[in-house]
């Protein structure tokens, strides 16, 4: 479980306000939470913070009970949380696809063997064991983040942070990598989702909205998505589901029952055919 | 630069199974007496071994010829440094212009001798894919005691990779700033000066910020400069003793014969 008390976070350079201001989340294992919210509103720092790139100015961070605050806790905090970045450009380090992967592997300082087999295991999962001697600069940028995953995959996290990473992507590699988020949390793993499409985050247990550095809403989808002052805190909604939102509040649907919102045409229509 | 370090062939020749510890002790011998040649025969004679080595490997001349290519301003003007600055029998004289015919001479030795340099690192590149260089220096150089000057040798090989990889994309991030300067309008034939900085200011700023990405990306993948492993793990086979031997014998037999 991740616990996040009272965090508060102030970078140096920009001293006036923090720019997270004492939050308090807890992320259960196997979870999949989304976190959205306006350009600048702080959620990268916040992430950053679960794999102890940055520590707290006040409160604490604990990955399984262990403290980011302390510096022997570190390493192994950062073999439980894996991270996934925005731009796939840098934060590749080896010169083809398998030395990319390797190279979490090879700082854990796994026998040659273990290393081998965790590469495979993980370009196989997420579909690329095939561009093995590839140089990953040569993908497409779908596939780039495919490979930025298998790179973490090949640590062996319990938790993955994803932080925009289908934000330079298009809509076919989005629905790709939405698939290989899908079945990794099915094998168990806590899926911690940034992003700024709505769209995203259907498939989500929790929705966090952040606001300047302030959590506004933290509950399941459905409940978050209904919220009358949720476009105050700039998140884009799909106009399906602010009609969805209307017809319901006047009465002529009754949606959200289960867990599928209406986020295409058809499914509204389909809620719609229902109710009459 | 480009094609120096990004000529690797795949291929399944001899040379291409060495350990790659074997053929940088091979480099480094064979650079040793190529700054030893003086005579016309001894330059021929290592230009043989090339013809040899490079015939082994496999690898299309061309490719070894082609690494020259990018070095080739450097090779003229150390042939012209010689030729016209070197003391002895003018060829001819107009002013103060006076090319030597022991110039000539230093020239082409000089010149050939970093020629062959090339050549032979270049078979080292061709047959070698760089991460298995890098892993070479690496552990050629693990029990030098580089604690003392605060680096362990992980430190220098990836360093080393992370140069590999970096320099194509920093050409890379040239180009399309400088053709983004072409289309807002920026002269570049006329105004060197000023087309200059408006490459190299964007080019340090973004190359910064790369850096700190990939510094974050390291360590958020637990690298710390320490022992780490490797996904190729280096052997050395029958082959690469053998080589040595052959190495160690040459080495001597050129020591006792001078
Ligand atoms: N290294 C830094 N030094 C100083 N201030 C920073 C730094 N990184 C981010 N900030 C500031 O902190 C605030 C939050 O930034 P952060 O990157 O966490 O936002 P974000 O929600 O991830 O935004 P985006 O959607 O653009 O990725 C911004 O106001 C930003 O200017
Ligand atoms: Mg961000």
């Amino acid at each position: 479980m991740i616990d996040i008390k009272n965090l508060v976070y102030q970078y140096e350079s920009n001293s006036k306000y923090p720019v997270l201001d004492r939050l308090n989340i807890q992320i259960k294992k196997g979870e999949f939470v989304s976190i959205v919210g306006e350009n600048g509103c702080g959620k990268s720092t916040l992430v950053q913070h679960l794999n102890a790139l940055l520590i707290p100015s006040k409160g604490t961070v604990q990955i399984e009970g262990l403290d980011t605050k302390k510096q022997s806790n570190i390493w192994s905090i950062r073999q439980k949380v894996g991270m996934v970045f925005q731009n796939p450009q840098s934060q590749f380090i080896g010169t083809t696809v398998q030395e990319d992967v390797a190279f979490g592997p090879e700082n854990l300082a796994l026998s040659n063997h273990e290393i081998q087999t965790r590469v495979n295991d993980a370009l196989e999962q997420v579909g690329m064991l095939d561009f093995k001697e590839y140089n990953p600069m040569s993908l497409s940028g779908g596939q780039k983040q495919c490979v930025a995953i298998a790179g973490v995959l090949a640590m062996k996290p319990e938790y993955i942070v994803l932080d925009e990473i289908t934000s330079m992507l298009d809509d076919k590699s989005q629905k790709t990598i939405s698939d290989i988020i899908k079945h990794l949390q099915k094998n168990g793993i806590t899926i911690i989702y940034v992003t700024h499409r709505i769209k995203d985050v259907v498939n989500s247990d929790r929705i966090i909205v952040m606001s300047k550095g302030r959590i506004l809403y933290n509950d399941k989808p459905q409940t978050v998505l209904e919220e009358p002052s949720l476009p105050e805190s700039g998140i884009e909604i799909p106009p399906i589901v602010e009609l969805a939102n209307r017809l319901k509040r006047d009465g002529i649907i009754d949606t959200y029952n289960n867990k599928n919102l209406p986020f295409s045409n058809k499914e509204l229509l389909e809620d719609l055919c229902q109710s009459i | 630069m480009h094609s120096f370090f990004f000529n690797y062939v795949p291929g399944n020749s001899l040379i291409h199974h060495l350990d790659p510890r074997t053929k940088l002790l091979a480099v480094m011998v064979a650079s040793i007496f190529i700054f030893n040649a003086e005579t016309f025969l001894e330059l021929v004679t290592i230009a043989g071994f090339f013809v040899i080595i490079a015939f082994i490997s496999g690898v299309n001349y061309s490719i070894f010829l082609k690494s020259l290519r990018p070095m080739s301003l450097f090779f003229i003007f150390l042939f012209f440094i010689q030729l016209f600055l070197s003391e002895g029998k003018p060829i001819f004289t107009i002013g103060f212009i006076n090319p030597t015919y022991e110039g000539l001479i230093t020239g082409l030795q000089i010149t050939t001798r970093f020629i062959f340099l090339i050549l032979f690192a270049s078979i080292l590149t061709a047959t070698t894919q760089p991460v298995m260089i890098t892993s070479g220096i690496e552990r050629l150089i693990r029990p030098l005691p580089l604690k003392y000057i605060g680096v362990s040798s992980f430190d220098i090989a990836t360093m080393m990779s992370l140069s590999i990889r970096f320099i194509p994309l920093l050409f890379d991030n040239a180009k399309k700033i400088q053709y983004a300067q072409m289309s807002r309008g920026m002269d570049f034939k006329n105004n060197i000066f000023k087309s200059f900085s408006s490459v190299a200011v964007p080019l340090i700023m973004s190359t910064k910020r790369t850096a700190q990405d990939i510094a974050i990306a390291m360590e958020s993948r637990c690298y710390q400069g320490i022992y780490r492993t490797s996904l190729f793990e280096l052997e050395m086979k029958n082959a690469d003793w053998i080589v040595l031997l052959g190495i160690s014998i040459m080495v001597l037999l050129f020591m006792f014969l001078i």
